[in-house]
């Protein structure tokens, strides 16, 4: 009984202990570093969007060595149709295979100016109408990492393991949003959102990442900033 | 108990373990997608789809040096595609299976304006490792040949769809489903919208005007 008691004993400062690193990891985990915002808008005509209108939001594609990420527009698309003024948007996937083949890398317009041309096309005007499409939002953009250093080393072996050592990385998130008015087939305005950050990744025994996220920061202002645009407040 | 527990966990972490060295070596793709429908008026004239056999089981199969291998099967996607494309590019549209290469057989008691048949010329894709990029991308290049309503051919006119996707950790093979799709539209926009301009095919629309 004695031994058992002792037994408990050490389990419960076992567990404890297991409990505080559980705690100290999760705490850690949920560290992140800073990243800063800048955004910035041009306003080139008045926009609104009257009931049952709604707007898309299409991430340029193109054939170079750089696109902007599917996750950057899910993003924009999340945060756009929720909150306290959600904005009805038609999903991108959804819109372009309703415009086949108008709208793949290739065929897309590139510019506003293209709208008419684009619209002179037998069904088009019909469609975007059907869909009660006002407003196209073109992403451009993307993150890249700008600067990266340190050093970190992980080791397995019989007895254990873990890992040594600090590495950094910095990133550059840029991105531009071209708001098209698909009734007057012209540009409204450009928003664009730059985030810089550095994370950092640190070996103790454990890796522990502190985080900076530029991405989604870009994301959160460029989309707060868009619903503002869009709705013309 | 506790040993035969232990030795029981041990062997299922090795099983694992060996199924995961083993996945990580080769990858199968089955290339599946959207299909849609042309927003662009059909042509009206009666044509038939010579379909062939090549087209619809087609599997690419690509050791890569630092990439395993990888077995990716179009077929399916082809069939569907262009079966989808033929019948929104046409107001009539008539379909032939046909297993021979290069071949546009005589159709007797149909009265048709001409015929179409697509192969898979040639199918390529890269993975960030090759590229230097941070995408998949993918590669199709098909030939179209047009024939009058003897089968007299009339032109060859070959394209390639060009597609390219983002890949997250362990989705190389959704990445390469992605960017295999994406070049099969591509390929199916150029036809919809660059075919009727080439010379052969516009002087045969205007022939069966």
């Amino acid at each position: 009984m004695h031994g058992f008691t002792n037994r408990r004993s050490a389990l419960g400062v076992l567990l404890g202990r297991q409990a505080f690193h559980w705690v100290l990891l999760s705490a850690l985990a949920t560290l992140t570093a800073c990243a800063t915002t800048r955004v910035e808008q041009n306003r080139q005509m008045q926009t609104g969007l009257a009931s049952g209108e709604a707007m898309v939001i299409l991430g340029r594609a193109t054939y170079n060595d750089r696109q902007t990420e599917e996750s950057f527009t899910d993003c924009l698309e999340d945060i756009l149709s929720r909150g306290d003024r959600p904005i009805r948007l038609v999903p991108q996937k959804q819109f372009i295979d309703q415009m086949y083949p108008w709208f793949e890398p290739r065929t897309a317009p590139g510019s506003a100016n293209d709208l008419g041309r684009l619209f002179s096309e037998p069904g088009v005007k019909e469609q975007i109408a059907d869909a009660r499409v006002r407003y196209l939002a073109w992403i451009e953009g993307d993150t890249v990492t700008i600067d990266k250093g340190g050093s970190m080393s992980c080791t397995v072996s019989t007895f254990g393991g873990g890992c040594f050592g600090m590495s950094y990385w910095e990133q550059d998130a840029s991105y531009e949003a071209s708001i098209w008015d698909l009734q007057t087939l012209d540009t409204s305005g450009q928003i664009s959102a730059d985030a810089n950050g550095t994370s950092y990744l640190a070996g103790l025994v454990l890796p522990i990442p502190i985080l900076a996220r530029p991405g989604n920061a870009a994301c959160k202002g460029l989309a707060e900033q868009l619903r503002t645009f869009i709705s013309g407040s | 108990m506790v040993c035969r527990m232990s030795r029981t966990m041990l062997a299922g972490a090795l099983m694992v373990w060996v199924s995961l060295l083993m996945s990580a070596c080769s990858t199968s793709v089955q290339v599946a997608g959207d299909v849609p429908t042309l927003l662009v008026p059909a042509l009206s004239r009666h044509v038939t789809y010579v379909e062939p056999k090549d087209l619809v089981a087609y599997v690419h199969e690509e050791k890569l040096h630092r990439g395993g291998e990888w077995l990716i099967a179009l077929g399916q996607m082809n069939q569907v595609f262009f079966r989808q494309l033929m019948a929104s590019m046409f107001t009539t549209v008539t379909r032939i299976e046909t297993v021979e290469p290069g071949f546009l057989p005589a159709v007797e008691g149909e009265d048709h304006d001409g015929m179409i048949r697509i192969d898979l010329v040639e199918y390529g894709f890269l993975t960030p490792e090759l590229s230097g990029l941070n995408f998949y991308s993918a590669s199709a290049k098909y030939r179209v040949e047009l024939a009058d309503a003897t089968s007299q051919s009339l032109g060859v006119w070959q394209v390639v769809g060009y597609g390219k996707a983002e890949a997250g950790a362990f989705q190389a093979g959704e990445a390469v489903n992605a960017a295999t799709v994406m070049a099969i539209r591509d390929a199916g926009a150029r036809i919809a919208l660059e075919l009727p301009d080439q010379s052969f095919f516009s002087a045969w629309l205007e022939a069966t005007n």
